[in-house]
């Protein structure tokens, strides 16, 4: 009698199985399309001189690479944009995590109620454009009298910071409200300190978050190109700018798709880094 | 723990910058659109404070006849491109939220019925465009185009803008989806087909209802994302198709930003003001009738 339940129950599980399993067997094309195919042709370009013209006797060459790593081009221009894009997005980040710490954990030990109203001031400002708002920072700083060249890069910090702080509060305080606060009473119980409990236990426990926070705002930062273009007025080059100024111009895939490789290498990292601490993608939304 | 608040200093201190940095675009904006001149000029206005406040930009999103609104005409041609890049963008907002919603809820459902390890790796899947930066998902993406064109004819346009829209939306439809997932009977299929459903109305008339808040939050993500996107949009849209965003990046690049977009942006801002303050409101009373 069991076992013919077993069995009925086995063969139920199989069904539904293969029923709603069959639902991936779309998303897993979907992707292929969209993620696979693309990825081929990135190498594809970055190893050749094909240029989607007719008739063209393709051959497969490194000289993109050399061109990007090792040419006059790359001296005076690609290496230096690397080192500007790299210090901008550490200054950036330590910044939103210097602000966007305590604006979590002050969201994590508020009141509900005053908690659900910081939560929508952090969410309204992604209903306003983002190209408008970096707009609206150059008029800022323009009466701030501070829109020429020495402050350019200042700028472009503090214009980062407003659009991407919100991504680093946002994971930091999903983590927080999962920490149990039976383990920060338990630490105060074996007697530490408010300091000590934060640092041992509050900390720790809320690494996941800064990890993703950080993630989330070094990545942004050291691709974007529209910040950068609108707030030094088209003069300051970045990692995101090389990208975007390829694909403008024409004939420029091939060196185009060597800076997005570079590109999706961090972004491999970042991944990498995100999904070690959180498998389920939580932090992420 | 309240008391102990209100003496954090620092921390309020900090809370105020944070939201100060936040805040200030949006404030500009606001003052912005309610102001009488064209562009830069405005700077030397509001340091003398002359502001000539106007409804004028507010007018000019609701009306074709503009002789009265005393805006100049060779203006007037840029407010007809933004009220077109608004129709295009709510297009193809609104589209690609139904679809990535519907597409999204499925996909979800499907990784769900899988083994723990297997939805990893699926979820890994999903999450990739989530974290990628979106000059590499945007110029991935044109490639992809850039091939259907050749091979199919495909041009560039509102079509490949619609197909981006549901490729980055569909990974935060399934985020939020999975959490409800998890939280619901795993025997709700099962149930629901042993009560007489068929396989397809197990899932539509069991499974769905009891995971509605996570597919709205999903559906919400989608909207925000597509009516905000610019850089994917930037890539796949060609040259003859824009969106707000768009619009607004190649009107700075000649130099003019009309200001009727400032306009246009208060209003959606607001619109989102209102629907988050109900939503809290109903949710408060939610709460209020549990307790």
């Amino acid at each position: 009698m069991n076992d013919t339940l077993a069995l009925t129950a086995k063969s139920a599980n199989i069904k539904k199985l293969k029923t709603t399993r069959s639902y991936v067997i779309p998303y897993l094309i979907w992707c292929f399309i969209f993620i696979a195919i693309p990825a081929l042709i990135l190498i594809f370009l970055a190893f050749s001189n094909y240029d989607f013209s007719l008739n063209q006797e393709v051959t497969i060459t490194f000289k993109n690479w050399t061109y990007v790593f090792g040419s006059e081009y790359a001296r005076v221009v690609f290496w230096p944009a690397i080192g500007r894009s790299f210090l901008i997005s550490f200054i950036v980040t330590i910044g939103c995590l210097l602000l966007g710490y305590p604006v979590a954990y002050l969201m994590h030990t508020i009141k509900p109620k005053y908690r659900a109203i910081i939560m929508a001031l952090l969410v309204l400002p992604l209903w306003s454009n983002q190209v408008l708002k970096i707009v609206s920072w150059r008029t800022i700083f323009a009466i701030l009298d501070l829109n020429s060249r020495e402050f350019y890069e200042f700028n472009i910090v503090i214009a980062m910071i407003s659009m991407y702080l919100p991504f680093m509060i946002l994971p930091i305080y999903t983590v927080l409200a999962k920490i149990d606060e039976k383990v920060i009473e338990a630490s105060y119980d074996l007697g530490c300190t408010k300091i000590q409990s934060f640092i041992k236990v509050t900390l720790p426990l809320s690494l996941g978050g800064i990890v993703s926070g950080i993630i989330m705002t070094f990545l942004p930062s050291l691709t974007t190109f529209e910040v950068s273009d609108v707030i030094s007025n088209y003069t300051i080059v970045l990692l995101g700018n090389l990208i975007y100024n390829r694909f403008k111009g024409t004939g420029g895939f091939n060196v185009g798709s060597v800076f997005s490789i570079i590109a999706i290498a961090f972004t491999i990292v970042g991944f990498v880094t995100v999904m070690r601490v959180d498998k389920e993608g939580e932090t992420l939304i | 723990m309240k008391k102990k608040l209100l003496l954090n200093i620092p921390q309020i201190l900090i809370f105020i910058i944070a939201m100060a940095l936040i805040y200030a675009p949006v404030i500009v904006i606001f003052i912005m659109s309610f102001t009488n001149t064209y562009n830069i000029s405005t700077i030397g206005l509001i340091k003398d404070g002359h502001l000539n406040l106007t409804f004028k930009w507010y007018q000019s999103l609701f009306t074709s006849d503009y002789s009265a609104l005393n805006i100049a005409s060779k203006y007037i041609e840029n407010i007809n491109q933004l009220k077109t890049a608004i129709l295009n963008t709510f297009m193809v907002t609104i589209f690609s939220t139904l679809i990535s919603t519907i597409l999204g809820t499925l996909f979800a459902i499907g990784i769900h019925s899988f083994s723990k390890k297997i939805r990893t790796y699926l979820m890994l899947l999903n999450n990739m465009p989530v974290v990628s930066p979106d000059i590499v998902t945007g110029f991935l993406l044109l490639l992809v185009f850039v091939l259907f064109e050749t091979i199919f004819g495909l041009r560039r346009g509102f079509t490949t803008v619609l197909l981006s829209h549901i490729f980055f939306s569909i990974p935060y439809v399934v985020l939020s989806v999975m959490p409800a997932l998890n939280q619901i009977d795993p025997n709700t299929y099962d149930a629901a087909r042993d009560l007489g459903c068929s396989r397809f109305s197990a899932v539509t008339k069991a499974i769905i209802p009891s995971i509605l808040t996570g597919i709205i939050t999903g559906a919400t993500f989608a909207f925000t994302m597509s009516i905000d996107d610019f850089v994917i949009t930037m890539f796949t849209s060609g040259t003859e198709f824009y969106n707000v965003s768009t619009w607004i990046d190649s009107s700075m690049r000649r130099g003019f930003i009309p200001k009727s977009v400032y306009a246009y942006n208060v209003i959606i801002f607001s619109i989102a003001m209102i629907v988050v303050f109900v939503s809290r409101l109903k949710s408060n009373k939610k709460i209020k009738e549990l307790n």
